[in-house]
């Protein structure tokens, strides 16, 4: 099985850590990271992952913003966003889900099945 | 291959600092002085301590850390709550991850029959605190504030009974109430038999442990008696119970294990290592610095809870770094201690007027320079 990229945008270190060791170790994720909004889109358009795990709360760009600004370039507007918010609750959940992501999942998130999450919410088509 | 645990080690200090946020909201609140930049600031801590420790496995704290949140973002406090939510937050900020074996764990997730479960914490031990008294009422809910912070309450009579308490086994803490008379005995050591003046309970007891005095009087005399004698603390007996509490438990309670993160600029190799040796690892993450302008990108990298600069250096001098601290919104709170050849009225005055905390004479003495660094640190947090 191969392995695709995915690119994870979280302003705080321990949690992006945290995510990249858990996909890594899986053997299915090549990892890139951004610790804020505009170096996502930079990272984003120079290495066209295949995925973004996209933090909601970040200070300066936050997600949603670089979620619009993903959409505004050809070479990122295409790829899946997921994104990763304390606040879950279902009616905030809709409204990521309306500005155009792919999925949700909550923090904190379980680093033993994130990988599992991630590749649920993309669904069979985006599997490696 | 990296942990878990190691990433745990890695980043933990974010937590311990956020904890610190967390406690200094608490005592503001307390003394109803929690303006909102402490809220916000509370909030946001609360708010990345869940995320971590919820990713880390510590499922209860998290919970705590967003009830937490929650209390700061709605300005509704339920004290006894957010005292319980910060007690349990620090256990698991104090705990020590066990390398878990995540390769392992993740084989194991992907298989539904064999569960994989969360890494294993060891708890946090709670500290005794010996209370030299009568009050029962007073007694009973003491004790029933001192598990939420992590204490446990083992009562004694009198002075002696005290002295023996925290002779014979390890106590974080001696709370001597004395509701009237008693004081002149207790604290000021007189002897009403003979009339002369003796060492005082209080004295005997600070040799071994922090100790606090309740008392019902005021007087001025006593409390400097107290504080001469030792006591760490001085209360009113008519103040809460939760204040009580709250106080003794953020003195008995095992200090967080901080790394004090020093900025050093000079101009001079010599100073630098001088100053790298005597604030030696773990204690102290010290980044030096020689060129005075390079201490800018630096302080964005470090983020030192102190910056020892140098007053005398070719260019930008020490004042000029103090302007440029005192004139950055994030910085203009960051301690700084300006090092100097001649310590004098002058220096001293130029200094401070340019935003200097504190001043210290070169050559620095190390034990000096790491009790200023904690005190400054200290207050800062």
């Amino acid at each position: 099985m191969g392995t695709r990229r995915i690119l994870i945008v979280d302003d705080e270190d321990d949690i992006r850590e945290i995510a990249q060791l858990s996909l890594e170790i899986s053997g299915r994720w090549e990892v890139v990271a951004a610790a804020c909004g505009s170096e996502a889109l930079c990272v984003a358009a120079e290495t066209r992952p295949a995925a973004i795990l996209l933090d909601v709360m970040m200070p300066g760009l936050d997600g949603p913003t670089t979620l619009g600004r993903l959409r505004q370039n050809p070479v990122t507007a295409d790829i899946p966003v997921i994104f990763l918010t304390a606040k879950a609750q279902s009616g905030e959940r809709r409204q990521l889900l309306d500005l155009g992501a792919r999925g949700v999942i909550a923090k904190p998130f379980d680093p033993m099945t994130l990988g599992q999450e991630i590749t649920s919410v993309l669904g069979t088509e985006e599997q490696a | 291959m990296s942990g878990l645990a190691e990433l745990w080690h890695k980043h933990n200090h974010l937590n311990v600092e956020r904890v610190r946020t967390l406690e200094t909201v608490a005592k503001a609140a307390l003394h109803s002085r929690l303006d909102r930049q402490w809220r916000t600031e509370g909030e946001q801590a609360a708010h990345n301590l869940a995320g971590s420790l919820g990713t880390f496995g510590f499922g209860e704290a998290s919970t705590a850390a967003f009830e937490i949140e929650a209390m700061l973002r709605t300005g509704i406090l339920d004290f006894r709550r957010f005292a319980e939510g910060l007690l349990t937050i620090r256990e698991a900020v104090d705990s020590e991850l066990v390398e878990p074996d995540i390769e392992g764990d993740l084989l194991l997730a992907d298989n539904p029959d064999v569960p994989g479960g969360p890494p294993q914490r060891q708890p946090a031990e709670t500290v005794r605190v010996v209370f030299c008294g009568t009050d029962q009422e007073l007694v009973e809910r003491l004790c029933s504030l001192a598990t939420p912070h992590g204490c446990t309450v083992e009562t004694v009579a009198d002075a002696s009974a005290a002295i023996a308490a925290i002779t014979s086994a390890p106590a974080a803490a001696l709370v001597i109430d004395l509701p009237t008379g008693d004081l002149d005995d207790m604290i000021v050591g007189h002897d009403s038999g003979t009339g002369t003046t003796g060492e005082s309970a209080v004295a005997r007891a600070a040799d071994l442990v922090p100790v606090f005095v309740l008392t019902g009087d005021d007087d001025l005399s006593y409390r400097l008696a107290a504080v001469r004698a030792g006591a760490v603390g001085f209360l009113r007996r008519d103040c809460q119970a939760e204040e009580i509490a709250a106080f003794v438990a953020s003195v008995a309670a095992p200090p967080v294990k901080v790394t004090l993160r020093v900025l050093v600029v000079d101009d001079d190799p010599g100073v630098l290592r001088h100053i790298a040796e005597e604030l030696p690892e773990p204690s102290c993450d010290v980044t030096a610095v020689s060129e005075p302008l390079d201490c800018w990108p630096a302080l964005e990298q470090q983020r030192p809870d102190v910056v020892l600069i140098d007053l005398n250096m070719p260019g930008v001098c020490g004042l000029d770094l103090c302007h440029m601290l005192r004139s950055d919104p994030r910085w203009h709170r960051l301690p700084v201690i300006v090092m100097v050849d001649v310590l004098d009225v002058a220096t001293a005055e130029g200094a401070f007027a340019a935003g200097a905390d504190d001043l210290i004479a070169k050559p620095v003495i190390g034990s000096v320079l790491r009790a200023r660094i904690a005190a400054h640190a200290e207050r800062c947090r």
